[in-house]
C-alpha cells in the first residue's frame, strides 16, 4: 500500500527534511504518523501526495512508484486516495453538497452517480440536514466532516488525514476519530498525521514517530522486536 | 469526458465570465480594438492587392517585331512566349490588325489611314502578352528582348514597380501590425483570466488534490477566454462588415470617372463577409485560448 525505501528529501540550501527513512504500511492498517513541528511530517505527507518528489529513494503509494510517475499520471494516482486537511480546504462559494459532488465531477463521474452517492456519504458523516449550507455557516467540526465526506466520496483505498483534529474542539475530535475508525473497520487504510501524542496513544494503533527527519519509533517494529 | 461534466465545466466558464464582468468587458474592449485595427489593415491590404492585380491585368508587355523578321523568327518568338511560365496569355497582332485597330480608334475618320494599307503600313506586328507575376516582369521582358526578330519591348515597369512597392508595404506592414496586436490581445486576456485564476487558486489546488487532470481544470478558463474572444470577434464583424458594405455601396453608386473604374477592382461585400467572419472568429478563439492557457501555467504545477 505505502512503501518508503531509504527516502531522503532536502530543501535548498541545506535543510534535510527526511533522512533516508524506510517504512511499510499494509492494506487495512490504521497508522498515526507522529512528530513535533519541523520533524518532517509535512514533507512525508507531500511525498505521499506527490506534491513533491523525493531526492533519493523510492516512494510507492497504491501501486504507483512516485519517484518514476509521469506528470500526467499523478491525477489518477491521487484518485486512489482521499485526503483530509487540517484547514479543511473547502470551497467557500459552494454548498456542502456541491463541495462533495465537486470531488466526484473532477474524477469524471456522471451526474446520475453523483446524485446517488453524495446523499449517502452525507448521511454517513451525519450532515444530511446541512447539505444546502455553505462552509462558513458550519462549525469547525462540521467542516471537518464535510472534508472527510469529500475524501471518502469516491471510495478510496487509502485515506490520509493531516492534523484532522488540529482546528476543532476536543469533543469533536473524538467524533472525527470515531469516523476514521469506522472507515478503517471496512478495510480502508487510514494514515493520520499529527503532532498530538495523546491522540495517537488513546487509540492504541500503530504509531510511527518522526523526529529530525528520521523514524525514531515504529510500534509495529517495536512489537516485532519484543516478540 | 462525460457530457454532464463537460456542460458543468462550460457553465463554470460562463459564470467566471459573469463574476469577473468588469475585467471581461475591459478585455473585450481591448481585443475588439485590436481586431478592428487588424481588420481594417487586412481589408485595406486585400483591396490594394486586388487593385494591383486589376491594374496589372490592364498592363501588357508588348513585343514589337522587325518588319523584316522572317517567319522562322516570328515562330521562334511565339514558341518562346507559349513555353514561358510567366506569360498567362498572348495575342498576336499582325501589321494589318494594328492598322485596323488604329483606324478603329479614329472612328469615322479611320478611312484617313486607308492609304497606309499594305506595303505602306508603318505599324509593326506585335505580341501582346499578359504577365502572371508582376515581380518577374522585368526579367521576362529582358528575355523577350534578346530574341531574334524582336525590335522593341514595351513594358510598364515604372507602374509595376510602384504597385509592387505598395503591395509589399501593405503586406509586411500588415503582418507586423498584426503580430503586435495579437501579442497585446493575448497579454490582456491572459491578465484578465489570471485574475480569475488567482481568485480561484485555492479551488484549483483542491481540484489537484482530489485528482483533477490539468485539462479538466483548464477547461472553464479556456471557455472564459473563448467567450471574450467570440464576443469581441462578432462585434468586430458587425462593425467592419457593416462599414465595408456601406462604403462599397457608396463608392459604387456615387463614383464617377476613374474612381468608378477603380471601384470594379474592390472586393465585393458578398464575397468577403464569410471570410471576415471566419478570420475574426478564428483570431478571437486563438487569442482567447492562448491567453487563458498562458495564465494557467503557473497554478497547475502542484
Amino acid at each position: 500500500m505505502i512503501d518508503f525505501k531509504n527516502v531522503t528529501k532536502t530543501y535548498k540550501p541545506d535543510i534535510t527534511a527526511l533522512k533516508g527513512i524506510s517504512l511499510h504500511i499494509d492494506k487495512g492498517e490504521f497508522v498515526f504518523v507522529l512528530g513535533p513541528s519541523g520533524a518532517g511530517k509535512s514533507t512525508f505527507l507531500k511525498l505521499m501526495l506527490r506534491e513533491e518528489a523525493a531526492d533519493k529513494g523510492e516512494v510507492i503509494v497504491n501501486g504507483y512508484n512516485l519517484s518514476k510517475i509521469k506528470q500526467r499520471d499523478i491525477p489518477y494516482m491521487r484518485r486512489t486516495l482521499g485526503v483530509v486537511f487540517q484547514d479543511f480546504r473547502l470551497i467557500p462559494t459552494m454548498t456542502v453538497y456541491e463541495n462533495i459532488a465537486f470531488a466526484m465531477r473532477v474524477t469524471n463521474i456522471g451526474e446520475k452517480d453523483i446524485k446517488k452517492r453524495v446523499p449517502y456519504i452525507l448521511n454517513l458523516v451525519g450532515l444530511t440536514d446541512k447539505a444546502k449550507k455553505f462552509p462558513t455557516q458550519l462549525s469547525g467540526g462540521e467542516q471537518q466532516r464535510v472534508a472527510l465526506a469529500r475524501a471518502l466520496v469516491h471510495s478510496p483505498e487509502l485515506v490520509i488525514a493531516d492534523e484532522p483534529t488540529g482546528n476543532i474542539d476536543p469533543e469533536l475530535s473524538i467524533e472525527i476519530m470515531e469516523l476514521l475508525k469506522a472507515i478503517n473497520s471496512v478495510g480502508t487504510t487510514v494514515v493520520v498525521v499529527t503532532h498530538e501524542h495523546e491522540l495517537a496513544h488513546t487509540y492504541a494503533k500503530r504509531i510511527i514517530e518522526i523526529k529530525d527527519g528520521t523514524i525514531v519509533l515504529d510500534t509495529a517494529m517495536a512489537k516485532a522486536v519484543r516478540f | 469526458m462525460k457530457l454532464s461534466n463537460f456542460t458543468y465545466l462550460v457553465k463554470q466558464g460562463g459564470s467566471n465570465f459573469k463574476e469577473n464582468r468588469v475585467m471581461s468587458i475591459a478585455s473585450i474592449g481591448v481585443v475588439l480594438s485590436c481586431l478592428i485595427i487588424v481588420g481594417v489593415c487586412g481589408l485595406l491590404a486585400l483591396n490594394i492587392n486586388s487593385f494591383a492585380k486589376f491594374l496589372g491585368d490592364q498592363n501588357e508587355v508588348v513585343v514589337f517585331l522587325y518588319d523584316d523578321a522572317s517567319q522562322e523568327q516570328v515562330d521562334g518568338v511565339a514558341n518562346f512566349i507559349k513555353s514561358n511560365n510567366n506569360i498567362a496569355s498572348y495575342d498576336y497582332i499582325s501589321k494589318e490588325d494594328a492598322l485596323n485597330e488604329q483606324m478603329g480608334y479614329l472612328g469615322e475618320y479611320g478611312d484617313l489611314l486607308e492609304s497606309y494599307r499594305g506595303e505602306n503600313n508603318p505599324l509593326p506586328a506585335s505580341f501582346r502578352c499578359k504577365v502572371k507575376d508582376l515581380n518577374l516582369i522585368q526579367s521576362t521582358s529582358d528575355q523577350l528582348a534578346a530574341l531574334e526578330g524582336v525590335e522593341l519591348i514595351s513594358t510598364p515597369t515604372e507602374l509595376v514597380g510602384v504597385l509592387i512597392t505598395i503591395k509589399n508595404a501593405t503586406y509586411y506592414g500588415g503582418i507586423s501590425i498584426l503580430a503586435i496586436l495579437v501579442f497585446v490581445s493575448i497579454v490582456v486576456i491572459a491578465n484578465t483570466i489570471r485574475l480569475t485564476v488567482f481568485a480561484r487558486r485555492k479551488e484549483i489546488n483542491i481540484m489537484k488534490f482530489v485528482g483533477a487532470t490539468n485539462g479538466f481544470i483548464r477547461l472553464p478558463f479556456i471557455v472564459e477566454g473563448v467567450i471574450i474572444g467570440t464576443i469581441a470577434a462578432l462585434t468586430t464583424f458587425l462593425i467592419l462588415s457593416g462599414g465595408y458594405y456601406y462604403l462599397i455601396q457608396y463608392i459604387e453608386t456615387s463614383a464617377t470617372g476613374w474612381i468608378a473604374t477603380v471601384s470594379d477592382a474592390l472586393i465585393p461585400y458578398q464575397v468577403i463577409w464569410p471570410y471576415m467572419l471566419a478570420v475574426f472568429l478564428g483570431f478571437g478563439w486563438f487569442i482567447g485560448t492562448v491567453g487563458s492557457a498562458i495564465s494557467m501555467r503557473r497554478h497547475l504545477k502542484v
